[in-house]
């Protein structure tokens, strides 16, 4: 019996660490994103449902054979509750957890057998009665004082010494740079802000976050910098004008553009910093507000991959993917795609809605680009964003023929195939 | 005692078992499942059955499981169709009717008087002083 325990408790543990027990884990975190990472959801769903009812199989054989008898009402629905309970009590996720929420939970049930013996009027009946009572209070119990259970299920990402030193600072607190700044202060950087409106700040400076009173002051005391502007202009007027993060920037210092820019302009700014010996990763964003907001946008990400993964702590707080895209810094190429898309739809609605007026943005980039899984995915979010916009009737306000998206632009070199 | 402390490490075992199944299918997967314990009772009465009928072990037992295994298939494919919750409410069910199946439905499974004399493999190997609690 105990050789079974321990088989099938190698062979779980085995397959949780598995690729297939990682996208069970990505499956319950989020669906969605397993989706679109193109996994087949449904399909691994009923895998690991059927495994787990296998394995109850395997119990209930191992249980008859043991007791050479069964019967009905040995399996009553509260059966099933304890099962739930042991792997509360033990901490769900996790197969250690399994095992000794097992082993208490028995302990509790068979252990208060003997209280009989010690404490007087506690018949036969009186003390079921109190076993499910004790059952209830371990419960009740656990879940305020440790909710994830006896041994808990060990955290994929963890900040390490060195991240948790890594001081962050976030340039542009718009209506994407705020709620992205949210997330990497929620996840423990320290955090230093800047903006143009001082109020723009406040909710962070209130969770912990320190106020910088330019760019320049930011970039000396910060190791990485996420400068989040509305477009190329402001870009290079935060980073090479007055009081910019040039003027302050030490050598090693990390800066990234979360800007959907100008190649242009990031050519010439990663060329200065690099002056200074610090470095440039282009990082432009897609996901919209509703992405920010909700920590789940998607980056391409240009520039130094060993840069990359050293700062990629402090991208995913705020990040559903994070993907790098090559040495050049092109991000801005690869944005396009999503946001050609989105794009093009306006511009198809706008003429539809204003025949004859001023629309006619002959640069929108052709649809071909959005392909592939992770486009796939993209674009089932401009769909979501064009609905949004239309319902909310957005459109006009948000929506110019002359101010289409700087990465529409042509001129963003070639585009690396995905 | 030793022979009450083997029971009762028998009985931990088959909990924990119940236990790891469940985690494969919530902890890892996030599936709600309220029904474990009619994988159980199909693991058990599927080998049971087949073992008094005289079956070999080698074939009952992987039968229990497969049984188990294709019975929860069976309920996901079905249920993980419509939204999540739908299942917990699916496996919840389904254990009652099966509870209710197993007590009603005697030519099969012998009804309320359950499946006797089912076969204790490993009996004959160990001592007696071990295995006579139950």
């Amino acid at each position: 019996m105990l050789a079974a325990v321990g088989l099938v408790y190698a062979a779980l543990e085995r397959m949780r660490r598995s690729p297939f027990g990682r996208v069970l884990r990505a499956i319950r975190e989020d669906e969605v994103v397993a989706a679109v990472a193109g996994k087949p959801v449904f399909r691994f769903k009923v895998q690991a449902f059927a495994i787990g009812a296998g394995v109850a199989g395997l119990a209930g054989v191992l249980f008859a054979h043991y007791l050479a008898y069964v019967e009905p009402n040995m399996f009553l629905p509260q059966e099933s509750l304890f099962v739930w309970l042991a792997l509360i009590l033990g901490g769900s996720g996790n197969n250690r957890g399994a095992l000794l929420g097992s082993l208490v939970l028995l302990g509790l049930l068979e252990g208060s057998r003997f209280a009989k013996d010690v404490i007087p009027f506690l018949t036969g009946v009186r003390l079921a009665a109190a076993q499910q009572i004790l059952v209830g209070v371990v419960l009740v119990t656990m879940m305020i004082r440790r909710p994830e259970g006896l041994l808990p299920e060990k955290p994929g990402i963890r900040l390490t010494r060195e991240e948790n030193a890594m001081r962050v600072g976030f340039i542009g607190l718009g209506n994407m740079g705020a709620p992205m700044a949210g997330f990497v202060r929620q996840a423990g950087f320290s955090l230093m802000v800047h903006d143009l409106r001082r109020d723009a700040a406040a909710p962070l400076l209130e969770r912990g976050a320190v106020w910088a009173n330019s760019p320049r002051e930011v970039a000396a005391q910060c190791d990485v910098v996420c400068v989040c502007v509305p477009g190329p202009p402001e870009m290079r007027t935060v980073t090479l004008g007055a009081g910019g993060v040039l003027e302050g920037v030490r050598s090693g210092v990390v800066v990234i553009d979360h800007t959907t820019n100008d190649p242009a302009v990031v050519r010439d700014v990663g060329a200065a910093l690099s002056t200074r010996g610090a470095q440039l990763l282009d990082a432009p964003l897609d996901g919209g507000r509703e992405g920010a907001l909700e920590g789940q946008l998607n980056l391409f990400v240009g520039g130094d991959e060993a840069i990359l993964r050293s700062v990629k702590p402090v991208l995913d707080t705020f990040s559903r993917s994070v993907v790098w895209v090559g040495e050049a810094r092109r991000g801005v190429g690869h944005q396009d795609r999503p946001q050609c898309a989105r794009h093009e739809r306006r511009l198809a609605d706008r003429r539809v809605h204003d025949p004859g007026g001023q629309g006619g943005c002959r640069d929108a980039a052709p649809r071909r680009g959005v392909r592939g899984r992770m486009h796939r995915g993209s674009e089932h979010d401009v769909h979501q964003a064009y609905a949004g916009d239309l319902v909310s009737r957005r459109l006009h306000r948000t929506f110019r023929p002359g101010a289409c998206p700087q990465g529409l632009r042509p001129g963003g070199g070639p585009r690396p195939s995905p | 005692m030793i022979a009450y402390l083997t029971a009762i490490l028998t009985l931990v075992g088959v909990r924990a078992l119940l236990t790891l199944g469940l985690n494969v299918q919530w902890g890892l997967t996030g599936l709600v499942n309220l029904g474990a314990v009619a994988f159980f009772a199909v693991g058990a009465y599927t080998s049971a059955l087949l073992a008094v009928g005289g079956v070999s072990l080698l074939l009952a037992w992987p039968a229990g499981i497969a049984l188990a295994a294709a019975a929860g298939a069976a309920l996901a494919l079905v249920a993980l169709r419509l939204r999540e919750d739908y299942l917990a409410i699916v496996t919840l069910g389904f254990a009652e009717v099966l509870r209710l199946f197993l007590l009603n439905e005697a030519w099969l499974t012998r009804g309320a008087n359950g499946v006797t004399a089912i076969p204790r493999p490993l009996h004959a190997w160990f001592p007696a002083s071990i295995i006579s609690f139950t």
